[in-house]
């Protein structure tokens, strides 16, 4: 299968020897690191001239690393504390122990956040048991439910896309993902969200086509998952997935459907010509084991598995499908 | 359309990239394309002290009509040490020590944003995320934001009250495909309406010659170049210390000559010439003067320079840190980069022994420059983004069109 060529694509097309320039200078910097007379001293401190600039990330949400932050804080500060002279001590009044009792109360400030940020980082993972039980907050902030989609059937394979506004909430943004993708014989994900949007749907899209700088529709590089993963809970007005039932792989529709479902109280999902890709792909990426989303039925359930309520339905050659799913009943 | 600007300071007299660019962009808005602006600020120049230095009450300038008021307070001295406090673990602070930060920091101006509030803008961009304008702003005008947070990967972005900040707002037009990854990773958003819309860079005039004159090189002689304020955290004295080792292995090497505002003190030697702020005509001349030109900060969102450096004909060499540089370089192919010394030192050997290569480079960063970031397609790109913030603000009432930016 060969992706439809995209006339505006950027330059990547010309000048192709950057990579290859590239890692001959980094050949060439590893010979200049090895020589015996390599400025070992030198280059470290303009490594850590570079490392000031930018430094590492400080530690994550983790427990233990918030743990590993206490730890250090107090260790400084109980060294401050103990490495200057005595209480009393007249060497320590002046100027040098105001310094110094700025630094102690610096590092005090220092102990006390580090501190904090243990603490919110316990209740944070407290807050996620809590919400993992039935009937938790978790639950509580499940969005609310839309009007019922309505499910057409009984139409020929292109009356999906004239009617997909109908499945479509006009509350929140929609997400048009995967059209058009390898070579399908779909539209693309650019002509369905012009079409959408020119119908007042606010509709946006992700492909996973080359980043391009232009103005029209809103379409984004990238992959769907990802893309999921950071959009937040209930985000969504609706998800509509098309050409993407033919190309996932079990793993990644296992991944994919939950998100799907987190995201958008609405998904619908589009096969345009399952047979064409069975015919494309052959028989060993045809095959309609469990969780290998050739076959509508396979989308049902696990959008079930999720909470939502979904059909399915082939139009009447039986050449296409489509799955709507809703957090309210089904009509 | 009528177009809101918050920003904390706003000015020709003004040098920071992104104040700059958004006064640019509103100027070029309001010339190009019909549009109304209005600009909600401080009386600051100054982003070292927020210091009210111009005068307050409403000017017009370049088209644009600018409210400017006076500050309650300024950068508080002790910003820089709560910053070094919160640093080791910023989004493990409590929320409330993170707004003291924003507070100190400043410049704290409530009247801006109830301005901007009260103004009958349909939408209002607020820049850079960070300050308190931005914070609060965010949060009182919500999704009528047009978000230019120019964000990079630093403690500040990862404070508690950014999620609500980023969260609060209609849409964002991001600099570069890295700040809008980055904005992506750390926050929900990525449903809501965005374009990588970038910065205009045009091309000022200058000659090499008065330029080395100025600069107190001899007519002839080679250099690199260095451009931006001279700030440690910009990478200058990272920059200066790679060009001292250098010259020490290599000591027919050109001299590097540092360009800009002088912000943290950075002493001149034989190796490095610490020129100062200069105008622009002396800017360009020293740009094409430029056997190349070395971009080493690690935290950029976008970085000008790099676009500039490419249209007057100069390779760039850029911090493999930086995101928003590598980009530039990876999708222009007209630069180079380094993540220590050892590659450092093998990209200049390469780049100073081959004319025919630094011009190959400058040729491809140029073409790269001039069909992504000239004004038409940078002015399309910001209203294609503006009508779909409008659109996502009531799809039904706002179809694709309507209420465009100009």
């Amino acid at each position: 299968m060969t992706p439809p060529a995209r006339p505006d694509r950027d330059d990547r097309d010309e000048a192709p020897d950057l990579d290859r320039l590239i890692g001959d200078v980094e050949a060439e910097g590893a010979r200049h690191r090895a020589a015996p007379d390599f400025p070992h001293d030198g280059a470290a401190a303009v490594g850590a001239e570079l490392d000031r600039q930018a430094p590492p990330p400080g530690p994550g949400a983790g427990l233990a690393a918030a743990m590993d932050e206490v730890d250090r804080a107090v260790t400084s500060l109980v060294a401050a504390v103990t490495d200057g002279p005595p209480a009393g001590a007249g060497r320590g009044r002046g100027r040098a122990g105001r310094a110094r009792g700025e630094r102690i109360e610096h590092l005090v400030a220092g102990a006390a956040l580090a501190l904090a940020g243990a603490a919110r980082v316990m209740a944070a993972e407290l807050g996620r048991q809590e919400g993992a039980q039935p009937g938790g907050p978790a639950a509580a902030a499940a969005p609310a439910a839309p009007a019922a989609p309505a499910t057409v059937a009984g139409r020929a394979a292109a009356a999906w896309r004239e009617r997909l506004a109908e499945h479509l909430p006009r509350q929140g943004r929609v997400l048009v993902a995967g059209a058009g993708q390898a070579g399908g014989p779909g539209p693309t994900t650019e002509a369905l969200v012009a079409e959408l949007r020119a119908g007042g749907v606010d509709a946006y899209g992700v492909t996973s086509a080359p980043p391009l700088l232009q103005a029209g529709p809103d379409v984004r590089h990238g992959a769907l998952l990802e893309h999921l993963r950071a959009v937040g809970r209930g985000g969504l007005g609706a998800a509509v997935v098309t050409d993407v039932p033919d190309a996932l792989t079990p793993e990644l529709f296992a991944a994919l459907v939950p998100e799907l479902a987190r995201c958008a109280p609405v998904v619908v999902a589009v096969s345009v010509a399952p047979w064409w890709w069975r015919r494309t792909l052959g028989a060993v990426a045809a095959d309609t084991a469990p969780g290998r989303p050739f076959e509508p039925d396979t989308w049902v359930e696990a959008l079930t598995a999720q909470g939502l309520v979904a059909t399915a339905a082939y139009d009447e050659g039986g050449r296409s499908f489509r799955v709507v799913a809703s957090t309210g009943p089904a009509s | 359309m009528r177009l809101g600007l918050v920003v904390p300071r706003y000015g020709a007299e003004v040098v920071g990239g992104t104040e700059h660019w958004l006064r640019l962009l509103c100027e070029h808005l309001v010339a190009e394309r019909g549009a109304v602006v209005e600009v909600f600020t401080t009386c600051a120049l100054s982003a070292a002290t927020w210091a009210d230095e111009l005068a307050p009450g409403t000017t017009e300038e370049g088209g644009v009509t600018v409210h400017r008021h006076r500050s309650r307070s300024g950068r508080d001295p002790r910003s820089a040490l709560l910053r070094a406090l919160v640093s080791p673990a910023p989004a493990l602070v409590p929320e409330a020590v993170a707004r003291r930060l924003v507070e100190l920091a400043g410049p704290v101006c409530p009247e801006v944003v109830a301005q901007a509030e009260a103004s009958t803008c349909a939408l209002v961009a607020v820049t850079p995320y960070l300050y308190w304008p931005s914070v609060t702003a965010a949060a009182r005008l919500g999704r009528r934001v047009v978000f230019h947070g120019a964000a990079h990967d630093e403690p500040e972005l990862h404070l508690p009250l950014m999620p609500a900040v980023y969260g609060a707002v209609g849409g964002f037009a991001f600099n570069s495909f890295a700040e809008q990854a980055l904005v992506q990773r750390c926050f929900a958003v990525a449903e809501r309406p965005c374009a990588v819309v970038g910065n205009a860079v045009v091309e000022g005039a200058g000659d090499p010659g008065p330029a080395r004159a100025a600069l107190g090189l001899a007519p002839d002689e080679p250099f690199v170049l260095g451009l931006g304020r001279v700030e440690r955290a910009k990478g200058s004295h990272a920059l200066a210390e790679l060009w001292r080792l250098y010259r020490s292995r290599r000591p027919a090497a050109p001299r590097l000559v540092l360009l800009g505002p002088v912000h943290d003190a950075l002493a001149p030697n034989a190796d490095v010439v610490v020129a100062g702020r200069t105008d622009e005509a002396v800017k360009w001349g020293a740009l094409r003067g430029a056997a190349a030109v070395v971009v080493p900060s690690a935290w950029e969102s976008f970085s000008l320079v790099v676009l500039e450096a490419w249209l007057a004909g100069a390779p760039v060499v850029v911090n493999r840190r930086c995101e928003a540089t590598m980009e530039h370089c990876r999708r222009g192919r007209g630069g180079l980069w380094f993540d220590g010394y050892a590659d450092f030192e093998a990209v200049m050997d390469r780049l100073l022994a081959d004319d025919g290569l630094r011009r190959d480079l400058a040729r491809r960063g140029r073409a790269y420059t001039e069909r992504t970031f000239g004004w038409p397609a940078v002015l399309d790109r910001y209203q294609t983004l503006t009508d779909r913030i409008l659109a996502s603000l009531s799809p039904a009432a706002a179809p694709a069109g309507a209420g465009r930016a100009g």
